[in-house]
């Protein structure tokens, strides 16, 4: 599935991220999922705690959030969500969640018709935050 | 916190031996023909190929090739979709069909990191790329995300065309990207002396191509393309990369 490889990205940053710091471990992850590309939250979980399933009790320290799409016209300055569209067809919505600038084909300005805007919130998986515990007596260091 | 895709961005690329960059300053040079014919050459050829369109405000290589691209298949990620003579196609056109995207440079930038961290090459001989006109996000972006690349710089004879490609040579160069040379397309009688004016005097010369009336019939049909006199031509800058085709014009 498309959510492995993405699950995979965090995975490898993740990872990335414990190598720089010898020793410690993982206390958490804080993902933020933009509603636009309709991210399967369970795939993605499992996913990643496959990718990581070296790290005890990973499923508990993936901590996800949803946040929802908002686009403003560049040409009339109108802001809007996603919940007040519901013209994009199922095959639309698919090719959004593989590529979500793909909406700027199927959407317009709800107030100018426009398709010069952007998207201001909600787009992609994003990686808020790594959490990590570092070894007993690291701080003791400074 | 850094992006988590450019993580994977060389993984995805890891069993992709060599990536072949189709850049230029100007637009309307022949980027997509040349793009598109040298990847459906190298597949004629025996290379496993593979095509990224990243001129997502141009998008045609699909048209050259004959392709109507819908949505792919997922299996760990994206699969490139199949086009004729096995080349392995993949760019903004299979998400949008053939609705323009008003994408701005941010989006961009953020399309082009989605492709290149979810879509699975496998195991290809060769990426051919190709790029926008001018020294945007995709070239920018591209260059710093994806090391070995190999640039090929089009221009046509014009000193318009030809001053603006050495500008995007001299920024390429300012990063460490390796330009293989550049080619000459739309040569005409008497125009093809692009020499004396320094306008591209540090890239070495991949070979020319002649303005061809025929180019626009040949759109679009595969079999007549590997066999056309643009192919003829892009043998020789193909060569001149260090592929090898043995096959040569039915």
């Amino acid at each position: 599935m498309h959510e492995w490889a993405l699950a995979e990205s965090v995975a490898a940053t993740i990872e990335e991220e414990l190598a720089r710091h010898t020793g410690s471990t993982l206390r958490g992850v804080n993902l933020l999922f933009g509603e636009l590309q309709n991210i399967d939250k369970e795939i993605f979980q499992t996913g990643l705690a496959t990718l990581l399933e070296s790290i005890p009790k990973v499923e508990e320290r993936i901590n996800i959030e949803t946040e929802p799409a908002r686009f403003r016209c560049g040409a009339c300055g109108a802001e809007w969500d996603l919940a007040s569209e519901t013209g994009l067809s199922e095959d639309q919505r698919e090719a959004v969640h593989f590529l979500p600038e793909a909406v700027q084909a199927f959407l317009h300005c709800p107030q100018c018709g426009g398709v010069d805007y952007k998207v201001t919130a909600g787009r992609g998986v994003t990686l808020k935050s790594i959490e990590l515990d570092e070894p007993e007596g690291s701080g003791d260091a400074q | 916190m850094s992006d988590p895709r450019l993580s994977v961005v060389e993984r995805r690329l890891a069993k992709v031996k060599r990536i072949v960059v189709f850049a230029s300053g100007k637009g309307g040079v022949g980027k997509s023909s040349c793009s598109a014919t040298s990847a459906l050459l190298l597949a004629h050829n025996g290379y496993k190929t593979g095509l990224l369109d990243l001129d997502f405000h141009g998008a045609s290589d699909h048209i050259i090739l004959g392709m109507e691209p819908g949505l792919p298949s997922e299996e760990g990620g994206i699969l490139p979709i199949e086009g004729p003579l096995g080349v392995k196609f993949m760019g903004i056109v299979p998400f949008t069909g053939n609705h323009g995207v008003a994408l701005r440079g941010e989006a961009i930038t953020d399309a082009i990191l989605e492709l290149l961290a979810v879509v699975v090459w496998g195991e290809l001989d060769v990426l051919v790329v190709d790029m926008p006109p001018g020294i945007g996000e995709a070239i920018l972006d591209f260059s710093r995300w994806v090391d070995r690349i190999e640039v090929v710089l089009i221009s046509t004879p014009s000193i318009l065309s030809r001053q603006v490609a050495q500008r995007l040579a001299e920024v390429l160069a300012s990063g460490g990207v390796n330009t293989r040379g550049y080619l000459l397309n739309m040569v005409r009688d008497g125009n093809d002396s692009a020499t004396g004016d320094g306008a591209e005097t540090k890239a070495r010369l991949l070979g020319r191509i002649p303005y061809l009336e025929e180019l626009e019939e040949e759109i679009g049909s595969p079999s007549r393309i590997v066999s056309s006199r643009m192919s003829d031509s892009l043998r020789e800058v193909l060569r001149n990369l260090s592929f090898e085709l043995p096959f040569q014009r039915r």
